[in-house]
């Protein structure tokens, strides 16, 4: 029903010929006649009724045609159970149980409104269908004479008149199809409607409004047609739109969903990712802490033995005022180990100052700055971070016997050695 | 020109029987239904083109008592001249005049 094609004159022929199990040059010669003479009697002057298909005839200098009942009812066939309703100001939805016959005298009751513009028709139609009896044999009446064309009214009854046999019983007299057709006792050619004009039509258009768009609601409630494509005017129309919308919002909230979902994959992806570059980083740390761990030890073990040997290789008589001065300098140091060995005033108390690191202190009392971690571990509670000292608090300096602090001592250095590296693992962490 | 008198007239110009320009005439009304039906159309070079066109169903309202009605959909056939035959229609009404 939607095809909207347009067939050419070849496919015409083509198609003639099938049907009627001709020639093709015998259905291409007659088509050409047939409209050549149609034409040729148009322009003499004269109407053409051809049966079974409808009349031409010229107004106002165009050519026009009106298809005759046969043609308009095949046409029509699919509604032919259709039929006019009148609806009601208080419609409550449900189909009432006279709507074939009210429906089908208020087609013709608004027929005859559209001929004759008497709208009162229309409203007796639907309250009192005895009442209007008389008016619709006037209605045949008229279009039996002026074979009005199909107008708007003009529509075969509904489905559910199918089931009513009073209604089936009414069609015949209703349709205003047949209702044009059973008073003429002429032949068929006389079917075909001969007065009438597309300007008749248009003429009786006015009688009648069609609804705005505001009428839908109203239009809902008409049971009728559901299974017909409706036009923005009708009914269904709005239910036809409300249905996609939850299919929208249900798009929207799959697409909101689905994009909630991949953010929450890609945010666990690329934590994941940040977490490993993250170890990896702390492990390359790690690694570079050992290597210069290894490298401070080496180092320390290098410069220990000049320790040692300073005294002796700086033992020149004239550099001896300056190995006093040196002698002076790390008494001070000494000290601290010489009071370890005998643990007294240990352990000792310092304040922090901006300064202050723990290796230094670790120097400044044990003579070697890799012993900071036991001050660490003795403060763990005060100090956070090894690196930031808490700037005017008084820190424990545990005794040296405590934690076997001998600088010294290589397997004490590398005690400390170890304990610092764990502590420092532990921070970096 | 009726019916009858219009498939004498074309009998003896196409040269056959009646019986069988009847029947295809019969045929090309039967092909004009099945056409329009769909709302598609035939063309015709040099007279025009026959076309089906779908009216959907509609609430029509009466203006001065208010009532409406419901219709159904419907097809016509609508038809549509060619300008060569307008043009043919027209220098012959300007001969006539």
């Amino acid at each position: 029903m939607s095809s909207n094609r347009m067939m050419v004159f070849p496919e015409l022929v083509s198609a003639l010929s099938q049907s009627t199990n001709t020639s093709a040059e015998l259905c291409e010669v007659f088509l050409k006649d047939f409209f050549a003479k149609i034409s040729e009697s148009l322009i003499d002057g004269q109407d053409v009724v051809v049966e079974g298909m409808g009349s031409f005839m010229v107004a106002d200098g165009n050519v026009a045609f009106e298809p005759c009942d046969e043609m308009r009812a095949s046409l029509n066939a699919a509604f032919e159970f259709f039929e006019p309703i009148e609806l009601d100001d208080d419609y409550d939805g449900e189909v009432p149980e006279d709507a074939p016959a009210g429906a089908a005298v208020a087609a013709e009751a608004v027929e005859k409104a559209a001929v004759e513009t008497e709208p009162e028709t229309v409203a007796v139609a639907d309250s009192d269908t005895a009442s209007v009896e008389p008016e619709v044999a006037e209605v045949k009446e008229d279009v039996a004479e002026e074979q009005v064309a199909p107008s708007e009214e003009e529509k075969p009854a509904e489905p559910e008149a199918v089931d009513e046999p009073e209604a089936t019983a009414e069609e015949p007299e209703t349709r205003p199809e047949e209702v044009a057709v059973e008073p003429e006792p002429e032949p068929e050619p006389e079917k075909c409607p001969e007065t009438t004009s597309g300007e008749v039509k248009e003429s009786e258009e006015p009688a009648v409004e069609e609804t705005p768009a505001e009428d839908m609601p109203e239009k809902q409630e008409a049971p009728a047609y559901q299974d017909e494509p409706v036009s923005q005017e009708e009914p269904e129309d709005e239910e036809v739109v409300e249905e996609p919308r939850p299919r929208k919002s249900g798009f929207w909230k799959g697409f909101i969903c689905g994009a909630v979902a991949m953010a929450i994959v890609g945010g666990g992806g690329g934590y994941a990712v940040y977490y490993q570059r993250e170890v990896a980083r702390l492990e390359q740390e790690m690694q570079d802490a050992r290597d210069e761990m290894a490298m401070l030890t080496g180092e320390i073990g290098s410069i220990a033995t000049p320790e040692a040997s300073v005294p002796e290789v700086a033992a020149p008589e004239t550099a001896k005022s300056e190995r006093e001065e040196v002698a002076v300098k790390e008494e001070e140091p000494r000290k601290p180990e010489q009071k370890p060995a005998s643990e007294e005033g240990w352990p000792k108390h310092f304040k922090v100052s901006k300064t202050d690191y723990l290796s230094n202190i670790s120097r400044k009392y044990y003579g070697h700055y890799i012993f900071w971690v036991y001050i660490y571990l003795e403060n763990e509670s005060i100090i956070r971070d090894p690196n930031n000292l808490p700037v005017g608090q008084t820190l424990n300096i545990p005794a040296p016997s405590k934690y076997g602090i001998d600088k010294n001592s290589a397997s004490s250095v590398a005690k400390a050695e170890a304990a610092a590296f764990e502590v420092l693992r532990k921070s970096k962490r | 020109m009726d019916s009858k008198e219009f498939i004498a007239e074309l009998s003896k110009r196409v040269g056959r029987p009646e019986a069988d320009v009847e029947a295809l005439v019969e045929g090309l009304s039967a092909l004009l239904k099945e056409e329009c039906g769909q709302l598609g159309g035939i063309a015709i070079p040099g007279f025009g083109k026959f076309q089906g066109r779908k009216t959907l169903e509609r609430i029509v309202v009466d203006e001065q008592s208010g009532k409406r009605v419901l219709y159904p959909p419907k097809i016509e056939m609508e038809f549509v001249q060619s300008s060569i035959l307008k043009a043919r229609l027209a220098e012959k009404g300007g001969r006539n005049e």
